[in-house]
């Protein structure tokens, strides 16, 4: 638990010290999120229908850009052996990367949502399932894209491969968070949504981290 | 295992005798399939003659989905049983299974434009085709993407396997995804009852199809087989 | 000040060979464990690496590899250490195998490759922090780590970020990261790269007191290392 601890304590202070990495990613969102209005009108029914596939696809976007940082910079300068060979296991190594990764990154996203949200012209009641669905998919987006950028580590044009290795299996969260948010809007409940976003997240999650695990572990053989 | 004593010379002597039985089955089938599918079977009484595209259609999408399945299931054996062969394998029949999807997608907007009047339509089956034909392209990609080419069969096998197990979650989302997003004129987009006058072409199709599977698979296992005796000889 | 610290330092050199002796003693008596390697081969890119290597290691034993470059120092290393799996042959720690155990295995060992695993962003002090929590079983203390520094020279350096640092002060670093841990076993991918005389004789001071403590180290260089208790492997 410790060690766990003292390596997200480590990704945190270091994306603190490269001038924060997580702002970069948010940047990103917002600049993104207000480039669809220049594309599609300022109308406010068109906006305010497009608005919850709008948020999610930048979402996706800003964690797929900051997928890079998780094992790529470690990897280049050696840390990433060394922390394979100490005592700690590596299902634990990935899981505190992608939870510091989460914090960095996520969290940030997750809190300015209903401001990007708003600017789109979606209701109140629907930001708040849109944070929730957000809280709850983003870790497992996060996941997935451990095992893109694990798969990936060494290849030649690291980041767009992970782009189109990830973006398939994204498809499914997408789809289950932004009808979670759209069964608000007509009016439904959106509770089978979001269960079946947290059953995903409970499922899937922890067989991605095992498979990341075995993945790094396997880096230098053929 | 069985598995564990096919190396990549037994599997050479092996076809190569076969290749020829293969070549000459697929060109007399697909000839067959052909005449049966285009000359002889009955036209549809709604679509008229724009029916026989099911006949190139269906079987491209039936092989899309097994080759992916042997695609997955001989990156498991690969990775269990550390077999070359199997990884050779799932390379060589990657492109052939994404040249299906491809087939797959465009026939089915070619039939579509006579039959419900537009190229493509957002439903769930063409989306799932969609989604597989994007994780073909990131299987090959990934298989290309290292410097040293071998050091790729690995992460791609482990992606296969991810692949299979997303597949299913991601068919099942779509088809979610698609009942929510019902559009308001229902429209029929089964494929039309069949009738056994049209069912033997589309399994002689189906047949041929399969053939030229093999056929190309073992041309392009054996493809790759010497390419890597030519480069451990370049290296020793 | 030297010839005030020098007598002081006599009587701890004495203290810890009497104490060496009482825990070797005793471990013979035990049964000691022993690092033992057999028929080890390797293979990169299809070619054979080495073949054929067989030692085992004691307690308070230690062992050096010379080669050239690119005679399979780095691959012998990362296969002890457990990274790459060897092409046959096996690594025993105990009577146990890693590859089984390797999760319990890398709690007695470290490994320091080629790269420095220092993050340049950070400072000594927290890079250190960092390695030891991770590599002992409790919280590391920081008179151990400033003891560590002073052994090197650069307890001034503890609270500068490390990209003002040069390559022969990272390299310091990275070996002070292996001399505050607790574990036995050492498992060095040349240490004294860019290391001067000073320095290097440090490093052997500090190897033969490992040594001396009951613990293994196994180093690869290019120079000479005439440490008792050390046998040699002359790689390609």
């Amino acid at each position: 638990m410790r060690k766990f601890l003292e390596i997200m304590k480590r990704d945190i202070r270091l994306s603190w010290r490269h001038g924060g990495d997580g702002l970069i990613s948010l940047a990103f969102f917002i600049i993104a999120a207000s480039l669809f209005p220049l594309g599609i009108g300022p109308e406010v029914k068109i906006l305010s229908k497009v608005s919850i596939g709008v948020i999610w696809i930048v979402t996706l976007l800003s964690i797929l850009l900051s997928l890079d940082k998780l094992f790529y910079s470690d990897h280049e300068d050696g840390s990433l052996e060394l922390m394979l060979t100490s005592p700690i296991s590596t299902e634990s190594l990935v899981a505190a990367k992608c939870l510091a990764n989460w914090i960095v990154s996520c969290l940030p996203i997750i809190l300015l949502s209903p401001l990007m949200a708003s600017m789109l012209y979606l209701h109140t009641s629907e930001i708040v399932i849109l944070m929730i669905t957000l809280f709850i998919a983003t870790p497992l987006l996060v996941m997935i894209g451990a095992v893109g950028s694990s798969l990936t580590i060494g290849t030649r044009l690291r980041s767009v491969l992970t782009a189109i290795l990830v973006l398939p299996l994204y498809t499914p969260v997408l789809i289950f968070g932004t009808s979670a948010v759209e069964a608000t809007v007509t009016g439904m409940t959106p509770n089978s949504h979001i269960i079946i976003l947290f059953a995903l997240l409970l499922g899937m999650g922890p067989l991605l981290i095992i498979i990341s695990a075995m993945i790094l572990r396997n880096l230098k053989n053929e | 295992m069985l598995k564990k004593i096919i190396n990549a010379q037994s599997f050479l002597e092996l076809t190569k005798p076969t290749l020829r039985w293969f070549a000459l089955a697929t060109i007399f089938f697909i000839t067959v399939g052909l005449y049966l599918s285009l000359v002889k079977s009955p036209a549809d009484y709604q679509q008229s003659e724009a029916v026989r595209i099911m006949y190139v259609h269906v079987p491209s999408a039936w092989m899309s989905l097994f080759i992916y399945a042997c695609i997955a299931g001989s990156s498991a054996i690969a990775l269990i049983w550390k077999n070359p062969v199997a990884f050779i394998f799932a390379k060589a029949s990657s492109p052939i299974g994404a040249l299906f999807t491809l087939i797959t997608l465009v026939t089915g907007s070619l039939w579509g434009k006579p039959m419900w009047g537009t190229w493509w339509v957002w439903d769930a089956r063409l989306t799932s085709v969609l989604l597989l034909f994007f994780i073909y392209i990131a299987h090959i990609s990934l298989l290309n993407a290292f410097d040293n080419p071998k050091r790729g069969e690995r992460p791609s096998a482990i992606l296969a396997l991810v692949g299979i197990i997303n597949l299913p979650i991601i068919k099942w989302s779509v088809d979610w995804w698609n009942t929510l997003h019902q559009p308001a004129s229902v429209t029929r987009l089964d494929t039309p009852a069949i009738h056994y006058e049209m069912l033997i072409p589309l399994l002689v199709m189906s047949l041929s199809f399969m053939l030229y599977y093999i056929t190309i698979v073992i041309i392009r296992m054996h493809n790759e087989i010497v390419v890597r005796k030519i480069n451990s000889l370049r290296i020793s | 000040m030297k010839n005030i610290t020098t007598p002081y330092k006599t009587i701890i050199f004495v203290a810890e060979s009497l104490f060496a002796m009482y825990t070797t003693k005793n471990l013979n008596n035990k049964g000691m464990k022993m690092f033992a390697v057999c028929n080890l081969k390797c293979k990169r890119n299809e070619r054979t690496v080495f073949s054929n290597i067989n030692f085992s290691l004691k307690q308070g034993e230690g062992l050096i590899l010379n080669g050239a470059n690119a005679s399979g120092k780095t691959s012998l290393l990362q296969i002890l250490s457990g990274l790459l799996k060897p092409f046959s042959g096996s690594v025993t720690w105990n009577g146990k195998d890693i590859s089984k155990e390797i999760e319990e295995f890398k709690n007695k060992i470290i490994y320091s490759g080629h790269k420095n695993g220092i993050k340049a962003t950070l400072t000594v002090e927290e890079n250190l922090i960092f390695w030891g929590t991770l590599l002992s079983k409790k919280t590391i203390s920081k008179k151990i780590i400033y003891k560590a520094l002073k052994e090197y020279q650069i307890s001034h350096l503890a609270e500068t970020p490390c990209h003002m640092l040069s390559a022969g002060q990272l390299k310091k670093v990275a070996l002070c990261r292996v001399f505050i841990s607790t574990v036995k076993i050492w498992i060095l991918d040349e240490p004294d790269n860019s290391l001067d005389s000073k320095n290097i004789l440090t490093l052997k001071k500090v190897l033969a007191r490992h040594l001396r403590l009951g613990g293994i180290f196994i180093l690869a260089t290019h120079r000479n290392f005439d440490i008792r208790k050390t046998k040699l492997i002359k790689l390609g």
